[in-house]
């Protein structure tokens, strides 16, 4: 019973985590029907970021998330304007081939600045756990789950209750309307990539605080993380992705426990499989955006 | 119908590629003065962060080194090394790919890739080939149970990797009574495990969750950065140590995690294959303090040759070459420098590069060198050779074991109380 409730524990505040991988993700796929390839790159590229603060400066990964949003956001806004925005009315498959290429080009680039090497931001809680009965519950993973929980409300309030985010949701449905009402697409597409941006160095900052990183391995699972809890949470829905990375988080671990760790990826399949043929559209997702799931 | 044009532009191409084929064929090992060793490394993908690189490094070293004092003598002349390598991209099936493709450009002399697995996949293809293969990092002893002629390990087999851990172990104070072992899924591994669970209840110690574990609830996918089941499976048995039998993600992951899980062995962790590497202490900073690992080699062994000179001096000038610190210095590559020497000794006792020549020199080898001393038993392996252990304190690698290598007492109980 304790290593049952110690694994659903872990697989929550781990399923924040990885909803915090894939919030960006969903919302770059909902809006601009991009399935952003190079999402693992960015949040890698966040990550180095602020490794180099904490290296550098001493800062602590926490105080470090403004200064990497900002600068992913600048980051983000830049590349959809100058490249993702070419291609944004293309087949999907060019988006992918392009997205593909340029994870390539930053990944190289972060390798040749910092080598392959596997890095970490050492601080002296993020390892540490509080215990509830006999139940360890991480505060590295705890805190990412809660950034995970702010950052999804908060984007929710942005998207219902701002003028940006009803341009931003008004681009997503329809764009020539929205650009009949005034709205600048390339704008708010770059805004929006620019937001999925920060979101994925913020993802990245927290994953360099409670495990480690590299240029070489990490960026594919992370793209595959947010791939998987998009289409699992359902896109369309600002809370899709907290719901996907829950519902793995929890499927993982507590399957691991049941069955052994070598199965963690099948469950996970497993669950995405079932998931889809109950609810096509995800847990939580938009029907009219179901079309896009299927791309 | 073909024109005059046409008939000279395809007597053009059928001359072109004549010339490419003898261009081809004239870069092999055996002829001229030139000696080529070809090597499939990997150069990204999961080893290629860190094992591989060490190993890449080993081999270019030794190259290095081998034609700085004048390449390999026989039959009165010196013949200069080539080193040809190709990325893997750490999947093994590739390796093997690579290795025919040099069959096919007549590259005989085969320095192995990184890790068992790929190994275990280039073995047959060496074999098949006529070539001739000393493996550097390949330990997983299945690979020598297939009758193979034309492989060679210059290493200590899987099985001495854990069973190294569990009698240093043994010879500390306090020795732990009970152990945990987390294995990956991988050959190597998992026969690593095996022999080190049957070596811990020789020595008394007691293997908790139990025995078998780490052929279940204690496994693990290989390469990956997420162990937190085979933690939760360990937690509530409270072992004196947990011992991971796994490559640097894995070891990586089971440090960490094993904190924020609440899973903290009464005196310490130790692993196989990752703790002797930069890359470990790079990925853990200061929770990489205390670690013990296995390891093929030591600066401190007495052993010497007329290539490298001493361990010390092997050491120093590797280290100096490629950047490492001294304190920090990845027992792969001294892995790959020995085996690259093993192939240069073996074709300098043949008198020639043919494969043959150098397979029945390889058999006959017994040479002491900076790495120890290199003989191979009936099936390849380098049976003679022993294994060592080593702590990290504050970011350097101490060894501790055996006792007559060591000169700085175990830092232990490494987790304080």
């Amino acid at each position: 019973m304790t290593q049952f409730a110690q694994a659903a524990a872990y697989g929550v505040v781990q399923g924040g985590l990885l909803a915090l991988v894939a919030v960006g993700f969903s919302l770059v796929w909902g809006i601009m029907n991009v399935i952003n390839l190079s999402h693992g790159a960015f949040a890698v590229t966040g990550a180095y970021v602020a490794w180099l603060l904490n290296q550098h400066f001493g800062l602590d990964p926490f105080l470090a998330i403004p200064i990497v949003a900002v600068a992913m956001f600048g980051f983000g806004y830049v590349i959809q304007r100058g490249l993702i925005n070419l291609v944004v009315n293309a087949p999907i498959f060019l988006t992918l081939l392009l997205t593909f290429g340029l994870s390539l080009v930053i990944l190289n680039i972060l390798q040749l600045l910092f080598t392959a090497d596997d890095r970490t931001i050492d601080t002296s809680y993020a390892s540490q756990s509080f215990v509830i009965g006999t139940v360890n519950v991480p505060y590295g993973r705890l805190a990412a789950f809660f950034l995970a929980v702010i950052i999804t409300f908060a984007l929710a309030a942005l998207m219902t209750r701002t003028r940006l985010g009803h341009a931003i949701g008004a681009t997503g449905m329809d764009r020539g309307a929205a650009r009949l009402m005034g709205i600048r697409a390339r704008h708010i597409y770059a805004v929006t990539f620019g937001i999925a941006a920060a979101l994925a160095g913020v993802a990245g900052t927290m994953i360099a605080t409670v495990g480690s990183f590299n240029p070489t391995t990490t960026p594919g699972q992370l793209t595959l993380d947010a791939f998987v809890i998009s289409v699992l949470g359902g896109l369309g829905n600002m809370y899709g992705a907290l719901a996907g990375g829950l519902v793995l988080g929890i499927a993982e671990s507590i399957g691991g426990l049941l069955l052994t760790g070598t199965w963690v990826n099948a469950i996970a399949m497993a669950v995405l499989i079932a998931t889809l043929i109950i609810r096509p559209s995800g847990l939580i997702g938009k029907a009219q955006y179901g079309g896009r799931v299927e791309v | 119908m073909i024109g005059r044009p046409g008939a000279l532009f395809a007597f053009g191409i059928v001359l072109a590629l004549g010339a490419a084929a003898c261009g081809t064929s004239s870069n092999t090992s055996t002829s001229g003065s030139g000696i080529t060793f070809a090597a499939p490394v990997s150069q990204t993908g999961a080893f290629g962060q860190a094992e591989g690189l060490y190993t890449l490094q080993g081999y270019k070293f030794c190259v290095q080194t081998l034609n700085a004092k004048g390449g390999i003598q026989y039959g009165g002349q010196s013949h200069q090394v080539t080193l040809v390598t190709q990325d893997d991209q750490s999947v093994s099936a590739t390796s093997a790919q690579i290795v025919d493709q040099y069959n096919d450009k007549s590259y005989k002399l085969i320095l192995s890739p990184y890790g068992s697995p790929a190994t275990t996949a280039v073995a047959p293809v060496v074999e098949r080939n006529g070539q001739v293969m000393v493996d550097s990092n390949g330990a997983d002893t299945a690979i020598f149970t297939h009758g193979y002629k034309n492989t060679f390990a210059v290493l200590a087999p899987s099985s001495t990797y854990v069973t190294t851990i569990i009698d240093t172990l043994a010879a500390l104070n306090p020795a732990p009574k009970t152990v945990a072992i987390i294995a990956a899924n991988d050959g190597f591994s998992q026969h690593a495990a095996e022999k080190g669970v049957s070596e811990a209840q020789a020595k008394g110690m007691t293997v908790v969750p139990s025995a078998t574990a780490y052929t279940s609830s204690t496994k693990v996918n290989a390469n990956v950065t997420d162990v937190s089941s085979a933690l939760i499976a360990i937690k509530g048995t409270n072992p004196d140590v947990i011992i991971i039998s796994a490559h640097l993600n894995e070891a990586v992951a089971a440090i960490k995690q094993a904190s924020e899980l609440g899973v903290k062995p009464k005196y310490g962790f130790a692993a196989t294959v990752a703790p002797p590497t930069p890359a470990f202490i790079s990925a853990l900073g200061t929770k990489s303090e205390g670690v013990i690992g296995s390891t093929q080699w030591v600066p401190e062994l007495s052993t010497s040759d007329s290539l490298f000179g001493t361990a010390k001096q092997f050491l120093s000038n590797f280290t100096n070459t490629y950047g490492w610190s001294p304190n920090q210095y990845p027992y792969q590559a001294a892995d790959a420098a020995a085996a690259c020497e093993a192939l240069a000794l073996a074709i300098q006792k043949a008198g020639s590069a043919d494969p043959a020549a150098v397979r029945t020199a390889l058999a006959g080898l017994s040479v002491d060198t900076f790495y120890g001393h290199i003989q191979f038993d009936s099936t390849g392996m380098n049976t003679t050779k022993p294994m060592y252990a080593i702590q990290i304190q504050k970011s350097a690698f101490v060894t501790i074991y055996p006792s007559n290598l060591s000169s700085t007492p175990a830092n232990w109980p490494a987790i304080a109380a």
